[in-house]
């Protein structure tokens, strides 16, 4: 378990978290979502005493050796060495086990392959993320820290990241902090989230409820959307085969309820996030 | 603490940047080697018309002792900023690709892992003076063979061939000395201002200051002055070795190095990273 109580840290004159409190249980996914420079790598990084706060406090519980595993900000290799290498001796150095069976299957477990003996600097960045999990799970911790986790990741390399996240999470009963600007990446991956933006959590709350507070723009695709009533009454904007409109969450069924009715013969309908409008919801 | 310095060493051997390092210093000890031979030729030439009018001088006096001599003046003033470039990028290097970051994520205890990069650095200190050590005396008795050394520190000393290889032994160890108290400092700088080429220049000035201020006479301080320390390996060519002077110095170059050990590891561990 996670639990963070009202940190804050300044860089000079820029204050970089503003009483920051956070509580993430075991087990539980949560997602910090933020704009560039919002304040997630900085409560990471305290989260990870790797920076002391101004004021507030923070407790990791875990009785292991390696309470916290993490990524902050971008892999960080030993670009010199291979994938095995790199397990090895950040193994050795915390007298972690580091047989080689241990270490195979380390890099299994992220879907990297043992018989790799090149030096990580020809790795692709998904492959560099996938080793900074194996790191970050050295030891086995019982909590991990995953800055960006998502990025330069192509769409396989999201999903199965995902899915190894959800495992670490609901299987090995992990605590998971993720952060991210991808709201839909955070949204699939996530059971809470958190939205952070000047170095404030301005919203938090399970994933349904952020979505929501996105979500007030629907976006329609479709045939002789022109024809709809339903559409022209609440004055949505009609170009070809696409419309949008402001629409709550709740009032989404009954739209499409009567778009059904009038015989609209739709393809697609979808909310559209508005992050910005979130980041200002405070 | 041990399980980290072997990673450490074992990951400072895997870099290629160490290997270029050991042999830009071989080369500049060939270089000052091929000077030492034809400084030797001069020195001798000197000598000799001099003396050569009242006393018979027998044997060679080029030898590899005056060799090695000439090595050791030459080396200790080139020697050290190479080897804190080296050293101070065990840790700017880590700055600057953030593996810092990734050891110190792991079950690691900051003071452990800089208290291992001063020890890394003075065991890496130690293994290149002993291969130029080892290199030096291979080249120079090899080729120019024992004899008596012949030096002029206050007037003109002569010493007998199994002396000279004492004494040159016991300066090379006073010199080793300075060279980690040189490389435990260039740790501290790097701590200090993490990034590379500042540290560089650091060093440097370092290093320029120290010789400017070893001309300088401070009167009662001198004894306590860092700079003037750095030629202490000079007191093993008097004819009578200054041993109380040579203890005190040692003693203080040791307490320094200890000060600049712990003033970096106070400051590394209440520094932020990142």
């Amino acid at each position: 378990m996670i639990f963070a109580e009202r940190l804050c840290k300044s860089y000079k004159d820029i204050r970089a978290l503003r009483d920051v409190s956070l509580t993430v249980k075991s087990g539980e996914i949560c997602g910090i979502l933020g704009p560039n420079g919002a304040g997630k790598s900085t409560l990471f990084k305290i989260l990870c005493k790797l920076v002391t706060p101004d004021s507030g406090s923070f407790r990791i519980e875990s009785i292991k050796k390696k309470p916290l595993g993490a990524i902050i900000e971008k892999p960080s290799l030993f670009e010199y060495l291979s994938a095995y290498e790199n397990l090895l001796m950040l193994s050795r150095i915390q007298k972690a086990p580091s047989d080689q069976k241990t270490i195979e299957m380390a890099l299994e477990e992220v879907g990297l392959s043992p018989e790799r003996k090149d030096c990580v600097r020809n790795y692709s960045m998904g492959m560099k993320q996938r080793l900074s999990i194996a790191i970050a799970l050295l030891n086995q911790p019982d909590c991990l820290i995953l800055d960006e986790p998502f990025l330069g990741l192509d769409p396989l390399g999201m999903q199965s990241l995902r899915q190894l996240i959800q495992k670490l999470a609901h299987k090995d009963n992990l605590t998971i902090l993720i952060s991210s600007h991808l709201l839909d990446e955070l949204s699939r991956t996530c059971d809470t989230l958190n939205v952070i933006s000047k170095g404030e959590i301005i919203q938090s709350g399970t994933k349904d409820h952020i979505l929501n507070l996105t979500s007030n723009t629907y976006v329609i695709r479709g045939k002789n959307l022109l024809k709809s009533m339903e559409l022209k009454n609440r004055a949505a904007m009609i170009e070809g085969d696409y419309a949008s409109l402001p629409l709550t969450a709740a009032d989404a069924p009954n739209l499409l309820k009567s778009l059904v009715d009038e015989g609209i013969d739709i393809t697609y309908f979808g909310s559209e996030m508005n992050l910005g409008q979130l980041y200002q919801s405070k | 603490m041990i399980a980290l310095i072997r990673a450490e060493l074992y990951m400072v051997f895997r870099q290629k940047r160490t290997y270029y390092g050991l042999a830009a210093i071989l080369i500049i000890e060939l270089f000052i080697m091929a000077g030492a031979w034809f400084q030797g030729n001069d020195i001798i030439d000197m000598i000799l018309e001099n003396l050569s009018q009242n006393f018979y001088l027998e044997g060679n006096l080029l030898n590899g002792h005056l060799v090695l001599y000439i090595v050791l003046n030459a080396l200790w003033f080139n020697l050290p900023l190479i080897i804190m470039i080296i050293v101070s990028g065990f840790v700017t290097n880590e700055y600057k690709d953030k593996t810092l970051q990734t050891v110190l994520l792991q079950a690691v205890r900051k003071q452990d892992y800089i208290l291992s990069k001063y020890i890394i650095a003075i065991i890496f200190t130690l293994i290149v003076l002993s291969l130029l050590m080892a290199s030096a005396s291979l080249l120079a008795y090899g080729i120019f063979g024992q004899g008596d050394l012949i030096v002029y520190i206050n007037g003109l000393n002569f010493y007998e061939s199994n002396e000279a290889f004492r004494r040159i032994g016991m300066a090379f160890m006073s010199g080793t000395l300075l060279m980690i108290f040189y490389s435990v400092t260039s740790i501290t700088i790097a701590v200090v201002f993490k990034e590379m080429t500042i540290t560089w220049i650091l060093c440097a000035l370092f290093l320029i200051l120290n010789t400017l201020l070893l001309k300088i006479d401070f009167g009662s301080a001198d004894s306590w002055f860092l700079p003037k320390l750095v030629d202490t390996w000079q007191y093993f060519f008097h004819y009578e070795i200054p041993w109380p002077a040579v203890h005190h110095n040692h003693i203080l170059l040791l307490c320094y190095t200890l000060v600049f050990m712990g003033f970096g590891t106070f400051l590394f561990v209440k520094k932020d990273i990142g």
